[in-house]
């Protein structure tokens, strides 16, 4: 009895959803426009179908290849999310559905990198609460997946993470240089958060040679835009995408769709750099590669959606 | 090697501001903005509604008869009133000339001051750059629309009397959009109330507080049930329709009744800071010379989704 309630309930739901997108609307819009879903949803951005190539032969480490650079084509139009998703966007999620993000986040104790204890999402470390308009962070794989299908429940909307090469294609905005900004580490603080002069002393290496005038984190939005307007991409904290990481490129789609391994994928691409992270580290083509429950305070979300 | 680089630039430019058309589905509640300077636009159902009242002031401002309107096709209307902000790019990219000896009110009569316009309307203080422009005659609101269409090539224009009055009433059927209570407004809409009384005015203020003596930045009270700011109050919005009295039975398609290149009067609605709380009821139609300039008189563009 119980059972067929239940799915007569499930059933009802269904109707429920395929009524909320029969409201659907057409709109036309170019590349470049600015929309979302309902007045609290994240802003997205337009992006345009695009070459670009992907990856940079080399990389910090023999096991962090980069390549080999291959193009990329993307053949259709989708949005991504104009910032990072925030504390307050986060947390209308973990209000409404009672899901417990991932705990005992790992983040810097001062000589090295632990994890501790009662640090999540809620508390990140930074000696202080976040703010509501400062990026989510100590998410996890699951905790950005289960974000995007609630959204997706929300609006009716087809929310979903970023597949690693739209990731790079929109980090890169029209460049092939080193960096999002040129081939000049130094030069990126008026649209990065990175590891510069006013982070310096927090960690043992070196800080790039500007002043992105945010020690730690920063809220999402506070340094210009990229060519394609977005924010932080490079920078305030990592961003999961939904690909299943392997190195080096070859066994990955071209068309812009993810990699995905048949079973348990053991590590996911993370994408961006962050606050305190080296300027290596935030080259669009550097790979960060973690397994799905990992818990960091520099690892956070933006989200993607298909147009329909 | 200047030429290189001017080509190279404008090779990047273009591959990033092309305006690749894309196609997005949305529901109803839908926000968004063609540039980042836009105007904020909701997507607006389609849907049926009694539109007009069988009454009136008196006899030469009948507000019927009354009939029932069906909008099949949902569009796109402001999320708030044009802004000081937005009217003055427009003023400085084209250079308009638009109208003067802006109407105020001197405690006694309405009168054409000579020197005030849109960057002075008569507050005693200079406008806010989030404040709805004022002293707009239907000229220069047509002329922003025809701006912002030109420059977006987006269908941007004047929404039609009946476009308005189904977004106004976003599914209600009261006297006022909020109920039947005239006191019962000011959480929505920024009206002739308890602060800001006049004693020369020659009616009552109504027995709330909207907290603002005069006009408000826009957005600053509680949406409608459609996401729309100050659909009731602030400013008076210029629509397309060319004023006919008693209103003709037909179209009722959401169309403009009448709506010919010159025009005596065009149809104005939603009352203002410091209109008489009966102007403020959704039906009640304003009819004004195209260049009737007027400190209460602004504007709120709409949008078709699609080009035809």
């Amino acid at each position: 009895m119980t059972a067929r309630l239940l799915t007569l309930a499930v059933a009802a739901l269904a109707v429920t959803a395929t009524v909320a997108r029969a409201d659907d609307a057409t709109l036309s819009v170019d590349a470049g426009a600015i929309f979302k879903d309902c007045a609290d949803c994240p802003e997205l951005v337009v992006i345009p179908p695009g070459d670009f190539v992907m990856g940079y032969d080399g990389g910090v480490a023999e096991d962090r290849y980069e390549g080999p650079p291959h193009p990329v084509t993307i053949g259709y139009a989708f949005a991504i999310g104009r910032m990072e998703i925030s504390n307050a966007q986060f947390g209308a999620f973990v209000e409404d559905t009672g899901y417990e993000p991932g705990t005992d986040c790992r983040m810097w104790d001062g000589t090295g990198v632990s994890h501790i204890p009662g640090k999540d999402w809620r508390d990140p470390g930074y000696g202080r609460p976040p703010a509501a308009n400062e990026p989510a962070a100590c998410i996890s794989w699951y905790d950005a997946k289960a974000y995007v299908g609630w959204l997706a429940k929300q609006t009716g909307q087809p929310y979903r993470l970023p597949t690693e090469a739209e990731w790079e294609y929109v980090a890169r905005g029209g460049s092939q240089t080193d960096y999002a900004w040129g081939n000049d580490p130094d030069a990126g603080c008026f649209m990065a958060n990175y590891y510069d002069e006013s982070a310096a002393g927090q960690r043992p290496w070196d800080p790039v040679g500007c002043d992105d005038g945010h020690a730690i984190v920063a809220p999402i939005g506070s340094l210009q835009p990229n060519p394609f307007g977005l924010y932080d991409i490079i920078g305030n904290v990592w961003e999961w995408v939904e690909d299943c990481y392997i190195m080096p490129y070859g066994v990955q789609p071209t068309d812009g769709s993810d990699h995905q391994v048949d079973g348990a994928c053991e590590r996911r691409g993370v994408r961006g750099g962050a606050w305190h992270s080296r300027a290596t580290w935030q080259r669009p083509s550097f790979r960060g590669r973690d397994t799905e429950d990992f818990v960091t305070q520099v690892f956070g979300i933006r989200v993607a959606r298909d147009l329909k | 090697m200047n030429r290189l680089f001017s080509l190279a630039a404008a090779a990047a430019l273009t591959s990033l501001s092309s305006a690749h058309a894309a196609d997005v589905s949305v529901a109803p509640g839908a926000v968004f903005q063609d540039c980042t300077d836009c105007p904020e636009m909701v997507v607006i159902p389609p849907g049926s509604f009694i539109m007009g009242f069988d009454g009136g002031l008196n006899e030469a401002r009948y507000e019927g008869p009354v009939r029932l309107v069906n909008i099949e096709y949902a569009y796109a209307l402001g999320r708030t009133e044009v802004t000081q902000a937005q009217f003055r790019e427009f003023i400085e990219e084209t250079g308009h000339q638009s109208g003067d000896a802006c109407a105020i009110w001197n405690g006694e009569d309405w009168y054409h001051t000579p020197g005030k316009d849109w960057r002075d309307p008569g507050y005693g203080r200079p406008p806010a750059d989030n404040e709805p422009v004022a002293c707009v005659t239907w000229t220069d609101a047509q002329a922003y629309a025809d701006w912002l269409a030109e420059k977006t090539g987006q269908p941007y224009r004047l929404p039609t009397e009946a476009e308005w009055e189904h977004a106004a009433r976003a599914g209600t059927t009261g006297t006022y959009t909020w109920g039947d209570d005239p006191d019962g407004g000011c959480n929505v809409a920024n009206i002739y109330d308890k602060s800001g009384i006049d004693p020369k005015r020659p009616y009552d203020p109504v027995g709330c507080d909207d907290g603002f003596a005069i006009v408000s930045p826009v957005g600053s009270l509680d949406p409608n049930p459609w996401g729309l700011y100050d659909m009731t109050g602030n400013v008076w919005e210029w629509t397309v329709d060319c004023y006919i009295m008693p209103i003709p039975l037909e179209p009722t398609d959401g169309s403009p009744v009448y709506a010919p290149d010159n025009c005596d009067r065009r149809a104005v609605k939603g009352g203002s800071w410091s209109s008489e709380v009966f102007w403020q009821r959704p039906t009640f139609r304003g009819r004004d010379p195209e260049d009737r300039i007027s400190h209460i008189f602004g504007m709120r563009i709409a949008r078709d989704l699609k080009a035809d």
